[in-house]
């Protein structure tokens, strides 16, 4: 009787599936989130941090630090939530439909509290890289130094540009006491 | 000061970001992947281009179609629609009309319902994914119309997702006969028939019908607005700038701009005044034209041609025909709903002789059809 072929051992996935699998377990609820507040609603959030986890297992090989990868997916997804504003931009001037899209649909809204509502309404009308800066700074909880790296803009640029949402966000909520 | 604000907005991102559940999270059981890349080719980039230009229009030529768009795009349109027939509301893939889900409504009284069993009326964002129904009885010991609101989402594989009920305040005494969501689903208009005067033959709407718009979330009714004339509003739409209102009353077509002051509809701009009566329309989202559904009956034929025709807002004028057909027989046609979707570029219609069909451009998609082609259409509401 012949031998049985051997056994080959089992294949190793390679690392960087390792690591983008474990990443993906634990951040990407949090990243759903944090896309949420920029863009409004979880489908489009879901959406992007897909392509965010589809890009950064696109580009293993060539990324320089694995052990970054957090503020690397957090920078992918702010770029995603940024083209998603560019097409409705573009939507709204090409297309002529004059509509304020909302910063959250109306049943979101309903399940929010009337104090929170209002800071939504104030955050929405901040601008883009005003209103990215503070869901960096105060959903995240990042540093200066880090929310610099996320938005790829200077540590001073940061620091003056949460100064005048705060400024501006405190105009908007004081003046509705 | 600062660290108030800096306070309010840790508070509020995280009960916004709490809103976000695992469980809601799209199921994958594996991390995204990268697509696979092409290989290179040796031919420079122009003449690729070129080919792939040739290639695609003859295959476009050959097969006498486009390939469909992916589902859920801006192209394909809305993902699912709301329809209310004799079996129901039901959640329907947009694409082929197929059921996703059914939707069991909480019990209403008992009692007279208008149109269809279970009396909903039904409007929806234009994207497929949340909609609004209405659900009038009136009751047979008090002959009092009670109109309950409900709030309905359907998630990304066309499932109910969220049924709200009492969005607003019910509204009592008598019917309401249109709902219409703005495509963002922060106003909520609805018309209230007015009373109805005389009996047997002289049986007949007599002057009062109203319209009533809500902001929501709240329903606290922001305005309204009553109309002399003798007849029911119907056919609410919504412009996507969240002011312009059309409707029809009694056979006119007319566009009202709910932040101009007054309230009565006579400042209404009437676009339309010999449309025929119970018709369709639309506004379009950007508010510069409207769809209105219309039939006529050549003289000495026995077949009817009926139309849908875009008139401009501003002057009246009809632009164009949109869909037109023949049809023959005794029953008068009738169009019984015309609708947008939120980008204005997909439709959907029905009337008494055309089963639910989506217009894309130049295809028409039939999305059900009647069991045998002689059946009579299935009364049928429908919004996307």
């Amino acid at each position: 009787m012949e031998d049985p072929p051997p056994e080959f051992p089992p294949m190793e996935r390679p690392p960087g599936d390792v690591a983008i699998a474990e990443l993906f377990k634990a951040h990407r609820l949090g990243l759903v989130r944090f896309a949420f507040l920029l863009v409004g609603d979880q489908e489009t959030a879901e959406d992007i941090v897909q392509d965010a986890f589809a890009a950064v297992h696109h580009r293993w090989s060539r990324l320089a630090d694995h052990d970054q990868l957090l503020p690397y997916l957090r920078t992918v997804v702010l770029n995603g939530c940024r083209a998603v504003h560019r097409r409705r931009v573009i939507a709204r001037r090409w297309f002529g439909v004059e509509r304020e899209v909302p910063f959250w649909s109306a049943e979101v809204q309903a399940l929010l509290g009337e104090t929170q509502r209002e800071v939504f309404a104030a955050v929405r009308d901040l601008s883009r890289r005003q209103r990215e800066a503070v869901v960096l700074r105060y959903y995240l909880d990042l540093s200066e130094a880090d929310t610099a790296a996320v938005m790829g803009i200077s540590r001073g640029t940061v620091k003056s540009t949460v100064s005048r949402a705060l400024r501006k966000l405190a105009e908007k909520l004081e003046e509705n006491r | 000061m600062t660290e108030r604000i800096e306070h309010r907005l840790r508070d509020a991102f995280a009960a916004g970001a709490d809103l976000v559940h695992a469980e809601t999270l799209r199921s994958t059981d594996r991390v995204p992947r990268s697509r696979p890349r092409l290989r290179k080719f040796l031919l420079p980039a122009p003449i690729l281009a070129a080919l792939a230009v040739v290639l695609v229009v003859s295959f476009a030529a050959l097969a006498g179609f486009g390939a469909p768009p992916p589902v859920g795009t801006e192209e394909s349109g809305p993902r699912y629609l709301l329809t209310a027939g004799n079996n129901g509301l039901a959640i329907r893939d947009a694409l082929n009309g197929r059921i996703t889900d059914r939707v069991t409504m909480p019990p209403a009284p008992q009692g007279i319902t208008r149109g269809l069993p279970g009396g909903y009326l039904l409007t929806g964002t234009g994207q497929g994914t949340t909609f609004y129904v209405a659900q009038s009885v009136t009751s047979l010991k008090t002959m009092v119309t009670t109109t309950w609101f409900y709030r309905l989402r359907a998630d990304s594989r066309g499932k109910l997702a969220e049924l709200t009920r009492d969005v607003i305040a019910p509204v009592v005494g008598e019917s309401v006969s249109s709902i219409a969501i703005t495509n963002d689903g922060t106003r909520l208009a609805y018309s209230i028939d007015g009373k109805v005067c005389g009996k047997d033959k002289t049986l007949r709407f007599c002057p009062g019908a109203q319209l009533v718009v809500v902001d929501l979330p709240g329903g606290t009714p922001t305005r309204t607005w009553t109309t002399n004339a003798n007849g029911n509003i119907w056919s609410l739409s919504w412009a996507a700038d969240r002011r312009r209102l059309a409707f029809a009353v009694t056979s006119e077509v007319r566009v009202l701009d709910t932040a101009a002051p007054g309230e009565t509809l006579k400042n209404s701009h009437t676009v339309v005044r010999d449309a025929s009566t119970s018709t369709a329309v639309a506004i379009s989202p950007d508010g510069r034209t409207i769809l209105v559904g219309g039939a006529s009956s050549p003289r000495g034929g026995e077949s009817q041609r009926y139309s849908i025709g875009e008139y401009s807002v501003p002057d009246g004028k009809r632009i164009r025909a949109i869909f037109s057909g023949e049809h023959s027989g005794n029953t008068a046609a009738q169009w019984t709903l015309i609708r947008y979707d939120s980008t204005g570029r997909h439709l959907l219609v029905k009337g008494n002789f055309q089963p639910l069909s989506r217009l894309d451009g130049d295809r028409t998609t039939v999305l059900i059809r009647p069991k045998t082609p002689d059946a009579p259409q299935q009364e049928l509401l429908a919004v996307w």
